[in-house]
């Protein structure tokens, strides 16, 4: 069948849709990898049987149903950012991205210590150096096909740089939305931190689909350098005809950390696969992720942990629960150098599966080149226990709610270090969406 | 006095295999009743069905609460008139403090419309603190996630503890001082006399005379092989205590509780 030969190019329509695109106004420098990256993109395969790719089952997203946006810098008032978010929160700037984006708003004090927080396209204009310097290093010659897709593609997005020894008190929220009508697009997220600054990054996910849907390819590169400090909440809530493919990366200087939560929640099929790299020595990172599937979800997180310098730690906890049909899995990869001495890391993965339908896969792995080493993983998968269940309805809950209660206590231990009231509140809320709402 | 619990020739069956063989029994409100036996004499399994376990089916009788026919109603709607489970093995909930867990159930019982678990969701601290003085519950256990890594004492301390908070109108206690020292027994068992009034009743389910000398029970039944062989007073207790179950014809099974 023809369907079947175009399915395998991942979307030819975006080919298609780029050449207008390229007529606009961009620098030379910016055209010519597009162009490069849409070479890799046309001849590259789907990753389909790829160890880290064969688990999620490509040929569920329709690629050539969708019509790829077209590139995005107005349409949405300030502050428009909050209004997708369950719950209200105190923030020193906000930026609402995706088909339609807002102006950055960003409080004083942020403004006078130059603070940037605008559209990935002004950014190019205003600031060419600082974008360049940073803009696809950490994904350069990978040759991966959706890399290729979005680095070829992007259409709409977000840069933003923290200055030198700048601490920004409240969190900087970033939000992409999307509404249905069979559209795709490829949002990229360029986050800088420079040497000493400190700052918490909310990133908050939604879209809006019927009986139509939305394929999204996101790409995020996030560059912490020396003695910076990041908090970065992802949040992600897509309706369940989103369909997301996302490439996440977040390279560490000497001395910076990172504390990195992943809430994964929505869309019809996810496969986001992060990337955490310790490259100057003494780097910490700890990487917190939930996952919740209900219905017929297809949810893969894939970690990659690089030590790849002296007395670097990671943390990487994921918690996952699936209920209905629904399906999640985990696969984590910590990567010790040679060069990457006195190296503690440690992986842990605990799945609950609240149905007989519902699956949990778990594969953590490890591969250590270093002598000096401290390092661990486990998984466990359990199932929510008949016994636990009549002992909380003999209480007066019912099974949803004692459903619920036993999946708040499982994610638990993960909310108690999440550092923001109202980024827990935002992920509470939306479990209660889905497991069903106590009281 | 108007009647709590009514069993009328009740018959259970677990996995295929009759375990209750037509028990009769009435509890009427200010009533304590005992029923004793010998492990594997299907006490579990009538506390367990009472409370409405799935797997635990009714075959013949019926379950009457209240003038009500509850044999098949959900273990949550029997919380909500007015039942309550005291465990013999409490089950962990990690993650769920006492407290919060506590303070869910009066929420979402008081969706229910009855004004009773309003008022005690509304006066919940204040209970909740007095509850656990008299218990001698340490405080941190507010805090503590439910049952995780308790010590047998103090699951079942936390037992009559959320009896005390739920104010149920019949409390079952299966096996409550089983895994008590003398200090504790004596402290749950004050906190269930305190909790008893005219209008509320114990079913005190155990193996042993013990509790009965704090609990002082009306009635006591003596449960062998799925059948109530004797019924009477407290003395009856006393006799059982010191003849032995052998004195009922009854040989003691090794195997543990059902």
């Amino acid at each position: 069948m023809k369907r079947e030969s175009r399915q395998t190019t991942g979307g030819q329509a975006w080919v298609v849709n780029r050449k207008k695109e390229d007529k606009k106004m961009e620098p030379k420098w910016l055209t010519e990898r597009r162009q490069k990256a849409a070479e890799d993109f046309k001849t590259l395969p789907l990753p389909k049987t790829d160890e880290f790719w064969r688990r999620t089952n490509l040929s569920r997203i329709p690629f050539d149903q969708f019509e790829p946006i077209q590139s995005v810098t107005n349409g949405a008032a300030k502050g428009s950012a909050s209004r997708y978010l369950p719950v209200p929160m105190m923030v020193s700037g906000e930026l609402l991205y995706g088909e339609k984006m807002s102006p950055a708003t960003l409080d004083p004090n942020s403004q006078k210590a130059g603070v940037i927080l605008d559209g990935l396209q002004n950014a190019l204009e205003k600031y060419p150096e600082l974008v360049l310097k940073y803009f696809g290093k950490g994904f350069q010659n990978r040759h991966e096909k959706f890399l290729a897709q979005n680095e070829a593609f992007w259409q709409t997005g977000v840069f933003c740089y923290i200055p030198k020894n700048t601490q920004v008190e409240l969190p900087i929220l970033l939000a992409s939305h999307f509404s249905g009508g069979n559209q795709s697009a490829a949002p990229r997220l360029l986050i800088v931190l420079d040497k000493g600054a400190k700052t918490t990054i909310v990133h908050y996910a939604s879209s809006e689909t019927e009986n139509d849907s939305i394929f999204l390819n996101n790409v995020v590169e996030i560059y912490i350098e020396e003695e910076a400090h990041l908090t970065y909440i992802d949040s992600q809530a897509l309706s369940d005809q989103t369909f997301e493919i996302a490439q996440k990366r977040i390279e560490l200087e000497t001395n910076a950390k990172l504390k990195w939560v992943l809430d994964i929640q929505g869309s019809k099929l996810s496969k986001t696969n992060i990337e955490t790299v310790l490259k100057g020595s003494g780097a910490a990172a700890e990487v917190l992720g939930l996952l919740c599937g209900n219905k017929k979800q297809h949810l893969e997180l894939y970690a990659w942990t690089q030590h790849a310098a002296p007395h670097t730690t990671a943390d990487i906890l994921i918690k996952g629960t699936a209920n209905d049909a629904a399906k999640t899995i985990f696969q984590g990869m910590i990567r010790i150098e040679k060069a990457a001495q006195g190296t503690e890391s440690y992986m842990a993965n605990n799945n609950l599966v609240l149905s007989e339908k519902a699956h949990a896969d778990s594969i953590p792995r490890l591969e250590i080149e270093a002598d000096d080493v401290r390092a661990s993983h486990g998984a466990t998968i359990g199932q929510v226990d008949a016994e636990q269940l009549f002992y909380l309805e003999t209480r007066g809950l019912n099974r949803e709610e004692a459903e619920h209660l036993i999946v708040e206590g499982f994610y638990e231990d993960i909310f108690g270090r999440i550092p923001v009231e109202s980024v827990r509140e935002v992920m509470r809320k939306n479990i209660e969406k889905k497991v069903g709402v106590i009281a | 006095m108007p009647s709590l619990l009514k069993l009328d020739n009740l018959h259970i069956k677990v996995e295929g295999n009759e375990i209750i063989k037509g028990l009769d029994l009435e509890i009427a409100e200010g009533e304590v009743h005992a029923i004793m036996g010998p492990n594997g004499s299907g006490k579990s399994t009538l506390a367990y069905t009472l409370m409405g376990r799935p797997g635990y089916e009714v075959t013949q009788g019926k379950i009457i609460f209240k003038g009500e026919d509850i044999t098949e109603m959900e273990p949550e709607k029997r919380a909500q008139k007015g039942l309550f489970l005291s465990f013999q093995y409490p089950v962990a909930v990690p993650g769920v403090t006492v407290a919060s867990f506590l303070m869910t159930v009066l929420q979402s019982l008081s969706k229910t419309g009855n004004g009773r678990f309003a008022e005690l969701r509304k006066n919940f601290r204040k209970n909740f603190k007095e509850n656990m003085t008299q218990l001698k519950v340490d405080p941190s256990f507010a805090t503590r996630y439910l049952n995780d890594g308790f010590s047998g004492g103090e699951k079942k301390r936390i037992e009559i503890l959320q009896m005390m908070t739920l104010q149920p109108q019949l409390a079952i206690l299966d096996e409550t001082d089983s895994g008590l020292d003398i200090d504790a027994l004596k402290i749950v068992s004050e906190g269930v006399s305190r909790y008893i009034n005219p209008e509320r009743g114990v079913l005190c389910i155990t193996h042993y005379q013990r509790i009965l000398n704090h609990l002082k029970p009306d009635f006591v039944h003596i449960l062998t092989q799925g059948k109530i062989i004797a019924s009477g007073g407290p003395e009856l207790a006393l006799q059982l205590e010191s003849e032995g179950y052998k004195a009922f014809g009854i040989v003691e099974e090794t195997r543990g509780t059902i």
